[in-house]
């Protein structure tokens, strides 16, 4: 009998070390799927960026702002800008058509009082026209944050032809899916001249369902698509009893038509805060080329913009 | 806890393939997969390990599966823990941010499937029936990225981890019914019991294991003793089949088995085969298996085909990938193994204390035992009598075939102190052991234990009790002799023994008186101090009281046994009086007084017949016993034909 149980302790201190063994050795996981997305996943690949860090400051440091009248620093010397903005809210849209030039000396930046590039002089190097509309010249300033307080710095001047419902002496408009003329009549060197393509126009619709105060405010954004590369859709709010929007996220996403906000991003908006909010569907063109030595960056737009009261 | 009830089906499918379960092969145990009813064939505690590795991209290796098996009488329970049972996707969820670098970070989902435990319990009712239940625990997580605005003095987003959980457990039943040796049917559910434990969020269900109701039916035809087929259906349009094959080698079995699947979800019809070798042996079994499917195995797969076909099983779907599996089994069995067991036993006669030397030589039971196993095995059958023996009493060790049936002889020592003088009902245990310390099996059956009187008629029997009380009949003996210690000095040598034996009958019957009781086949007889005692007896207890004076002394005697005629029996006793032929004449000139008889070394002595029931005189006596012996014995041939025997003492 002292035997048998001799042998049965020897035989399950092996099977308890070989069963240790192997739990040792076991830890690993199985090798994972990966899936990837495909056109028929149904899901719409979005790219969400911040634009207005500080949301107490109503421009656009970042260069965007929900109207698209903005300006990014594109590094060019040369930055041509052609946008069609539609306004829609309360079921009323107005319609504005603009399109300017900005020459910078990059060699003269302006620094802030924080010490801070904040932008180039500008240069005026002649007329320019855009499909035979002589541009005006408009001064061209630009805010920053300094301590708590915005401060307004003007750079120089820029090269701006609009329309306006508003102003019946701004007439300027152009094509979408065309072509506009450009042509800098040069006052001391050789003139340029270029056609600029515009993309076709973009119309949103936006439908909201659900209570921000409840967090289960969803907005399901239809476009027409054009499968071109990509869109960019600004999301911004309007402070109550204010009136200019203050852009904080864009979405890069794929241009189908489809596009469902991430809850998340929608219903952290303060509703206290905040009681209307816009989306601006933006169709680009963009293209860089080099003319006479000069680095231009042209940039066509079609934006929707659409502003709605938040539930 | 359990908030909602849905009946839905998984299909099933095991790491080693399918193989008949009651196959009895100790390295293929647990597969709840295959065999949701615990039909297993452990002889008492089984522990499981299985270890694998994946063949994706790369190579991961782990633990599949550590369980644990107990046999309690026909009652059979497992518990397993499966760490390997689970399955992974990741996936981009198609958003993502970009920092204020500008450098972008995708958003991740990660789905993750996951048996963790698992509890098998099964009873088996007969050697062909049992039934049984499997309960499974599984975890599904939903670990979802997503990015979340932070408004205080700036906006910026954080990347928010948020996991839904959906765990649930699976129960089944099955039965196994074998109506004969070579096919056995199995019948079982699949996902009849499905508990979950929580709601997830409506847009997670999709993504949940499809648990379709359903029933699997496996049947397994062995029309070799070495050779399974085996099909198992499912009704979810799935199957499995195969055959194992199994060869006796190294003192234990090798099994080769390999099995074919089809799966509702995957292609081609054919998904794959897992093939399959196996050792067992008597105390681990391992066995390496693999899984091969015969479609493209991508590490990258359609996240548009995942969620809208999801999967159905964790370990087999059509994300599966090739694997290799090593499974280690050891048995420890602390129950003793029976490796013969009792038909029956039957008691040969009642026990007659008073033959004990007897018993040691001739069985008082035959058993009958089979051999169970497939081996040679030597027993050593033992009993114990209660009331007679202390402990068991071993018999001769038996060697017995495979498989055979043999009878097993059972002896037994009646102690001498044994005296009890009442017969009774006892009861005595029989024993069959194949090593020291297990009993194999053991059989009671009553007995009838009589006195130490009792006698069951046969006179060869008789001397039992003339040995037992020589003592007293040697100091009786001698005690009369030596009042004639004189006369028998002055006698010749050679006629001292006729005159011990005249003086010992003359004074022994001084006190006597004859009580004729005739002699039936089973009787009671009186010790010589008994007689001696109660001054009388029938012709059995005077015999073997007279045989006891004269034995104790060195006088040998013999029985006469006058076998019964019409029911009436006799016995008296021959004297050896050791004189020759030629002497006879010193005590008689008749010769019919004695007989002739030849020694053990062939020389004749004379020997003259003692009626011990004529209680009278020494002559008389003589010649009563001369006239019947010569009459019965020789004159009607008793002795030829059997009617007359003697007897001798020793």
């Amino acid at each position: 009998m002292l035997n048998k149980m001799k042998n049965i302790i020897i035989y399950s201190a092996i099977v308890l070390i070989i069963t240790t063994v192997f739990m040792l050795n076991g830890c690993d996981n199985p090798a994972p799927t990966e899936l990837v997305q495909d056109n028929s996943s149904g899901q719409n690949p979005i790219q969400v960026q911040v634009i207005s860090k500080d949301t107490a400051d109503g421009f656009y440091n970042n260069g965007f702002d929900t109207t698209g009248v903005s300006v990014p620093d594109t590094g060019y010397s040369t930055v041509i800008y052609l946008i069609g903005t539609k306004i829609t809210y309360n079921s009323s849209t107005e319609k504005i058509s603009s399109a300017q030039a900005l020459f910078f000396n990059r060699k003269s930046p302006v620094r802030g009082l924080n010490g801070r590039i904040i932008g180039y002089h500008t240069l005026l190097p002649g007329d320019i026209e855009f499909n035979n509309y002589r541009a005006r010249l408009v001064p061209y300033r630009v805010r920053y944050n300094f301590m708590g307080n915005f401060i307004d710095t003007l750079l120089g001047e820029r090269y701006i032809s609009s329309s306006s419902m508003l102003n019946p002496m701004y007439r300027f408009n152009f094509n979408y899916n065309s072509l506009v003329k450009f042509q800098m009549l040069s006052t001391f060197g050789n003139s340029i001249e270029f056609d600029i393509p515009t993309p076709a126009e973009i119309v949103g619709k936006v439908k909201l369902t659900g209570i921000l105060k409840n967090k289960t405010l969803t907005a399901e954004l239809d476009w027409n698509s054009n499968y071109q590369k990509q869109i960019e859709i600004i999301l911004g709010v309007i402070k109550k009893n204010q009136k200019n929007p203050i852009p904080l996220f864009k979405f890069n996403a794929n241009d189908n038509g489809k596009l469902i906000v991430p809850d998340k991003l929608l219903n952290a908006i303060p509703s206290t805060k905040y009681d209307r909010i816009v989306f601006s569907f933006v169709r680009k063109l963009e293209e860089s080329k080099t003319v006479n030595g000069n680095n231009i960056y042209v940039s066509s737009q079609s934006i929707h913009s659409i502003i709605l009261d938040i539930p | 806890m359990f908030s909602t009830v849905k009946i839905w089906a998984q299909s099933s499918f095991g790491l080693t393939g399918y193989w008949y379960p009651g196959q009895g092969l100790n390295s293929l145990m647990n597969s709840f997969e295959s065999n949701p009813s615990n039909f297993i064939s452990i002889k008492d505690w089984g522990l499981t390990l299985s270890y694998g590795d994946e063949f994706a991209n790369t190579s991961t290796s782990n633990l599949y599966l550590i369980s644990i098996s107990k046999k309690l009488g026909n009652h059979f329970i497992t518990v397993r823990y499966t760490p390997g049972y689970q399955k992974e996707f990741v996936f981009n969820n198609g958003q993502s941010f970009i920092l204020q670098d500008s450098s972008t970070q995708s958003l991740d989902s990660k789905f993750t499937y996951k048996e963790l435990f698992g509890l098998g319990y099964s009873y088996r009712f007969s050697d062909n029936v049992s039934a049984g239940f499997s309960l499974r625990y599984f975890t599904q997580q939903f670990n979802q990225e997503s990015i979340l605005p932070v408004f205080s003095d700036s906006v910026y987003l954080i990347r928010q981890s948020q996991t839904e959980e959906a765990n649930y457990w699976r129960g089944d039943l099955g039965i196994n019914y074998s109506p004969t040796d070579k096919i056995t049917f199995s019948l079982s559910s699949i996902n009849l019991l499905d508990l979950n434990e929580n709601n997830v969020d409506p847009d997670i269900v999709q993504y949940e294991i499809k648990r379709q109701k359903g029933a699997l039916v496996g049947i397994s035809y062995n029309p070799l003793k070495h050779l399974d087929f085996n099909l198992l259906y499912e009704t979810e349009n799935a199957f499995q089949t195969g055959f194992n094959g199994f060869f006796n080698v190294f003192g234990g079995t090798i099994g080769l088995g390999i099995t074919a699947f089809h799966d509702h979800y995957q292609t081609p019809y054919i998904a794959g085969i897992v093939p399959a070798i196996s050792y067992s042996s008597k105390l681990f079994g391992i066995s390496l298996s693999g899984v091969k499917y015969f479609s493209n195995r991508k590490t990258s797969q359609l996240l548009s085909t995942f969620t809208g076909e999801g999967i159905s099983n964790i370990l087999n779907n059509k994300y599966s990938y090739d694997k290799a599996v090593l499974t280690l089994t050891f048995t420890l069995n602390t129950i003793p193994v029976k490796t013969a067991e009792f038909l029956d036993a039957k008691i040969l006669d009642d026990i007659y204390p008073i033959l004990s030397d007897n018993y040691l030589s001739k069985p008082f039971a035959i058993g009958k035992v089979v051999n169970l196993t497939n081996n040679f095995i030597t027993l050593k059958p033992s009993s114990k009598i209660e009331g007679i023996n202390q402990d068991k009493i071993d018999s001769p060790p038996v060697k017995i075939p495979p498989k055979d049936t043999v009878e097993i002889p059972f002896y037994t020592i009646i102690p001498e102190s044994y005296n009890k003088t009442k017969a009774g009902i006892s009861y005595v245990d029989f024993y069959l052991t194949t090593n020291e310390n297990n009993i194999d099996d053991q059989l009671q059956k009553p007995i009838l234990v009589k006195g130490i009187n009792a006698w069951d008629g046969k006179v060869i029997y008789l001397r039992y009790f003339i040995k037992r009380d020589l003592q007293y009949s040697m100091d009786y003996s001698k005690n009369i002799l030596s009042n004639y210690k004189k006369e028998l000095d002055t006698l010749s040598y050679a006629v001292s023994i006729f005159y011990k034996a005249k003086i010992l009958f003359n004074n022994f019957v001084k006190k006597l008186v004859y009580t004729s009781t005739p002699r039936a086949e089973s009787d009671y007889v009186q010790f010589p101090h008994e007689t001696m005692k109660l001054k009388g007896g029938n012709c059995d207890d005077l015999s073997v009281c007279y045989s006891s004076l004269l034995e104790s002394v060195g006088i040998q005697t013999a029985l006469v046994d006058y076998k019964p005629v019409n029911g009436i029996g006799h016995v008296n006793v021959l004297v050896n009086t050791q004189l020759s032929p030629d002497q006879a004449r010193l005590i008689t000139k008749n010769d019919s007084k004695y007989f002739i008889r030849k020694n053990e070394n062939g020389i004749d002595e004379v020997w003259i017949p003692i009626e011990t029931t004529s209680l009278t005189n020494f002559e008389t006596a003589w010649d009563l016993g001369a006239q019947k012996f010569d009459n019965d014995a020789l004159n009607k041939l008793g002795i030829a034909k059997g009617n007359v025997e003697i007897v001798d003492v020793y």
